[in-house]
């Protein structure tokens, strides 16, 4: 139900595209999660969390965001060539993986310091709740895009 | 926007929340995996229930608003035989992951009394995390959820 209905050359760089946007909502949620989880338990659990959610950043999140997009730039170039015009659907697309990798920058320094910063006397190390922050704020962008790409309002 | 489009953005919801949830299990799965402490193994396995939630959520939306498109779009039929494979492929990968699911509970009791009795290491523990048919049946659950995407999208067979 998802690309009706598109010629077939289509359907590869699709597929992947979409691949890749569910495991980059999925593994930003699994972050957003165990940073969560986090934040209501006391050392050594919140550590442990903290540093799960560091490395799901490193090995889940940003090999499914690169998939994501290069596989949209893929798509893009064969259903808009250079010089057509996009519809506001992409536009908005790109706004939000773009912005987006400030964004998961932003999780990825604050998970790996809020790992390294949580102890007995620190607990809650306020980059632990910038963390949390960042990944609710880009689960919400990543929703606008879902329903941006799959709805194609205007 | 149309009934289509919303129907069409309820139902790719569905499927995010679905895999992402595999996504949620397998980071928790591996992460315990390479744990030894039952505390460790209790902590990160009892937080895949959050998973169970989101495949329950999931489920229903893609069944749901799967449906009603097939019923919406003139040129689809439940009989079709990439829609009939989706939703047998789909069952598969529920009824595989819950059994996969029934052998993790069994693992986070056993990391949970362990944890309450000294929280030392333990070797039918370790196994128990790192059993084979489990990871078997959560990998086949998981190769089934994404073949069904994979048919939403490639449609083998539709005109």
């Amino acid at each position: 139900m998802l690309a009706w209905p598109r010629p077939s050359e289509f359907e590869l760089p699709l597929f992947l595209h979409v691949l890749g946007a569910i495991l980059t909502f999925g593994a930003v949620a699994t972050a957003a999660f165990l940073v969560f989880a986090s934040l209501r338990r006391t050392t050594p659990a919140s550590t442990l969390l903290r540093r799960l959610a560091f490395r799901t950043m490193l090995f889940a999140v940003w090999p499914s965001f690169i998939l994501m997009r290069v596989a949209a730039e893929w798509i893009r170039s064969k259903e808009y060539p250079s010089g057509a015009s996009e519809p506001d659907w992409i536009v908005v697309g790109y706004i939000i993986s773009d912005a987006g990798v400030l964004i998961l920058l932003g999780l990825t320094i604050c998970s790996w310091l809020a790992a390294r910063q949580t102890s007995a006397e620190r607990p809650r190390p306020a980059t632990a709740t910038i963390a949390a922050g960042l990944a609710g704020l880009y689960l919400i962008a990543l929703a606008v895009a879902w329903f941006a790409m799959s709805a194609k309002p205007g | 926007m149309s009934t289509y489009d919303w129907i069409l953005f309820l139902h790719v919801t569905g499927a995010f929340v679905f895999l992402g949830a595999a996504v949620l299990a397998w980071v928790l799965g591996i992460a315990a995996a390479l744990r030894e402490r039952p505390s460790e193994i209790a902590l990160l396995l009892g937080l895949t229930r959050t998973a169970a939630v989101g495949f329950g959520i999931g489920t229903t939306f893609l069944l749901v608003f799967g449906i009603w498109l097939v019923v919406d779009v003139d040129d689809y039929s439940i009989g079709d035989g990439w829609i009939l494979a989706a939703l047998a492929l789909f069952i598969a990968s529920i009824v595989i992951g819950a059994l996969g699911g029934s052998r993790d509970k069994r693992t986070i009791l056993l990391a949970q009394r362990l944890a309450n009795e000294g929280d030392a290491p333990n070797a039918e523990l370790t196994a128990a995390v790192r059993d084979t048919r489990a990871l078997l049946y959560n990998l086949a659950s998981t190769v089934a959820g994404f073949a069904v995407l994979a048919l939403m999208i490639f449609k083998p067979g539709a005109p």
